[in-house]
């Protein structure tokens, strides 16, 4: 397990020294009013963002670890360099964190380490956990194929994957804990993203730094930054557009807003949606100055933005164009007359929308629950699939905050974008990690509000600010505490770890069998709902988890059977399992194929 | 109310109010959705 761990640190150690590298430009063409400290967040946030970018046009070519490491190691260098120079502000750093409130930083350091230990331990889960199913699926078999290429079986591969390409590059360098562990990266972005834009609107750094201890404590931006899932860093792409936004002036700022739009969109679909809204909200706040520039000078910068963003974006969706049909995979509902999609018939496109419409419900869409969805976030979190909710603060003091401030120009941005890319998400799927950027600037209005009735000199109002807070973070944290004590509990202990793959890891009998054979060379995998995640051989889905067809002449399980047995797709061995779902599949008697090894609810087949 | 703020004063006391509804409303809705309160109901429709 130690080897596991080793690998894991140094592979995160070599992907954020690589990203430095990669990112140190673009702290030049960041606006001048931000701290040092940001600069060496968003430098490093948008390194990850453009290493990433690289390696997945390289990987269109060829995705082995010879060719990451070529790309990694010149990287590393540069990093290396970055780290030296920054070393003599680094004294000035660790002087300005010493006058920090020592309350969210402990909270930040513990909701960290607990999210770093616990992305130490083994991934498991079934085809319902996104990790699993898709995020670390396409990493696993990229690395295996040495290229980068949609997962047929599950068209979620096919989705934006700035972060999936850093998970296999993660993966090819520090081993398979390496993804999950760099989990917590992510989420310190987010916070420390967050707490930029938090000075921006006017707080000091001790109440940015409580910005950051809430963003740590909200078990729904946690549950979407942790385990792989890829909301959070999303998040903190969207919101690092957002605030260099709102002091770009110069063309070279502009670009550095379209730069993080464009990560937003390589990194998620919903990126399409929000990344247009950030840069026209943030524009709105250049205009008053427009009267010293020529309108025409400030549309093109606006535009400059724009495109900058599409060109980032672009290699995501004409990969996805050129090979699926579709530059948005699966495609959206009124795609029929757009494009045509291939691997994916009318009727599972169906049902994958009508599986979205319904997930993504809520309390309906109708105005009165649009404009009840403060209460119906904070009350009622398990309707938007909320993972913990999104505690009281933003609700006890955002109204406030804003109130508050409501002369500061950023504040009346801020609030336009908070209600545009709410409606947004509203019309479209209302799912609470979907909405993790909105979180983050609730907050930021909260610390706002806490202020404002902090700053009131009544003592019941202190009263009440206290227990807000006390009760949102303790809530917070327990939530936290109780999703990752699982995962924290299988890296320190080994009867735990054993546990927790012997328990959840579905089929594990099959494929412990699989990959531990050496005859093993290819397998049939009848039933959609077997994750191929946990298998290290090839192998052929001839239905996917979406109703994917991924064989020639779209065959389903049966027919794809019936040319296995004439050795069409090269199969040494087929497993056929049953489930909640499904029956078994192949009569045992079955000529052409021998039994060879049967445990509960899972049979393998060899081919004769 | 000046300049079209409110007075510090008023201010200060629909925030606490609006925050203490918060309060009170997550309460009630923890109390409701506890396991202690549902075994007290079943309890008391049991009888």
């Amino acid at each position: 397990m130690i080897r596991l761990y080793f690998g894991a640190i140094i592979g995160l150690a070599l992907v954020a020294l690589a990203a430095l590298g990669v990112g140190a430009w673009i702290s030049g063409i960041l606006p001048k009013g931000l701290r040092r400290f940001d600069r060496a967040a968003f430098s490093l946030l948008g390194g990850l963002g453009v290493l990433s970018t690289l390696l997945f046009l390289v990987g269109q070519v060829s995705f082995t670890r010879t060719s990451i490491l070529l790309l990694v190691m010149p990287a590393c260098v540069a990093g290396i360099f970055v780290v030296f120079r920054a070393l003599p502000q680094l004294s000035a750093m660790k002087l300005a964190a010493t006058r920090l409130p020592i309350l969210p930083l402990a909270l930040i350091i513990l909701v960290l380490s607990l999210t770093a230990l616990g992305g130490l331990a083994e991934v498991t889960g079934d085809w319902k956990s996104d990790t699993v199913s898709y995020h670390l699926l396409g990493p696993k078999v990229w690395l295996r194929n040495g290229l980068i290429r949609p997962v047929a079986d599950n068209s979620l591969t096919s989705f934006p994957q700035i972060p999936e390409t850093l998970f296999a590059t993660l993966w090819s360098l520090g081993g398979p804990r390496a993804p999950s562990f760099s989990c917590f990266l992510t989420l310190a972005l987010l916070m420390a993203v967050a707490a930029s834009l938090a000075v921006r609107v006017g707080l000091s750094n001790a109440e940015a730094c409580w910005v950051a201890g809430l963003v740590a404590t909200m078990p729904a931006i946690y549950s979407g930054s942790n385990f792989c899932v890829v909301d959070g860093i999303f998040a903190a792409f969207a919101i690092a557009a957002c605030r260099i936004g709102l002091d770009a002036r110069r063309l070279r700022e502009w670009l550095a807003v379209g730069l993080f739009c464009g990560f937003a969109l390589g990194t998620k679909y919903t990126g399409l949606l929000a990344a247009p809204a950030i840069v026209v909200c943030v524009a709105l706040n250049g205009w008053q100055d427009v009267r010293t520039l020529q309108l025409s000078d400030y549309a093109r910068r606006i535009a400059v933005a724009m495109a900058v963003a599409l060109v980032v974006a672009s290699p995501y969706y004409l990969r996805n164009w050129i090979l699926l049909g579709c530059p948005i995979y699966p495609p959206p509902p009124g795609y029929e007359g757009l494009c045509s999609p291939k691997y994916l018939s009318a009727d599972a496109i169906a049902y994958l929308h009508s599986y979205i419409r319904q997930r993504g419900a809520g309390l309906g869409r109708s105005f009165g629950a649009f404009l009840l969805l403060p209460f119906s976030l904070t009350y009622q979190t398990s309707w938007f699939h909320g993972g913990g909710g999104i505690g009281l603060c933003p609700l006890a003091f955002g109204p406030i905050g804003v109130v508050a401030s409501r002369n500061s120009r950023s504040t009346k941005i801020l609030v336009l974008l908070v209600l545009v890319l709410t409606a947004l998400w509203f019309v479209t799927q209302q799912e609470s990690r979907f909405l993790i950027h909105v979180y983050v600037i609730s907050l930021i209005f909260a610390v706002l509000g806490w202020r404002e009735v902090a700053g009131s000199q009544r003592r019941l109002s202190r009263y009440l600010a206290f227990a807000v807070v006390f009760l949102s973070c303790s809530f917070g944290i327990l939530m936290i505490i109780r999703a990752q004590a699982g995962n924290a509990k299988a890296a320190l202990f080994k009867t735990s770890a054993t546990l927790k793959h012997e328990t959840e890891i579905p089929f594990l009998a099959s494929f412990d069998y699989f990959n531990r054979d050496d005859s093993v060379k290819r397998v049939l995998i009848l039933d959609g709902i077997v994750p191929p995640f946990y298998l290290d051989k090839d192998y052929v889905k001839p239905v996917g988890q979406w109703g994917e067809r991924t064989l020639p002449g779209a065959p389903n399980s049966q027919q794809a059977l019936e040319q296995a047995l004439a050795h069409r797709y090269y199969v040494s061995h087929v497993l056929d399992v049953q489930s909640e779902y499904s029956q078994f599949q192949i009569d045992p008697q079955t000529p052409g194929l021998t039994l060879i090894f049967e445990a509960k609810n899972q049979r393998v087949y060899r081919l004769n | 109310m000046e300049n079209g703020v409110p007075s510090s004063k008023v201010f200060a006391v629909a925030c606490e109010i609006w925050i203490l509804m918060t309060l009170v409303t997550f309460l009630i809705l923890r109390v409701i959705h506890s396991h202690l309160f549902h075994v007290y109901l079943s309890a008391l429709f049991a009888r």
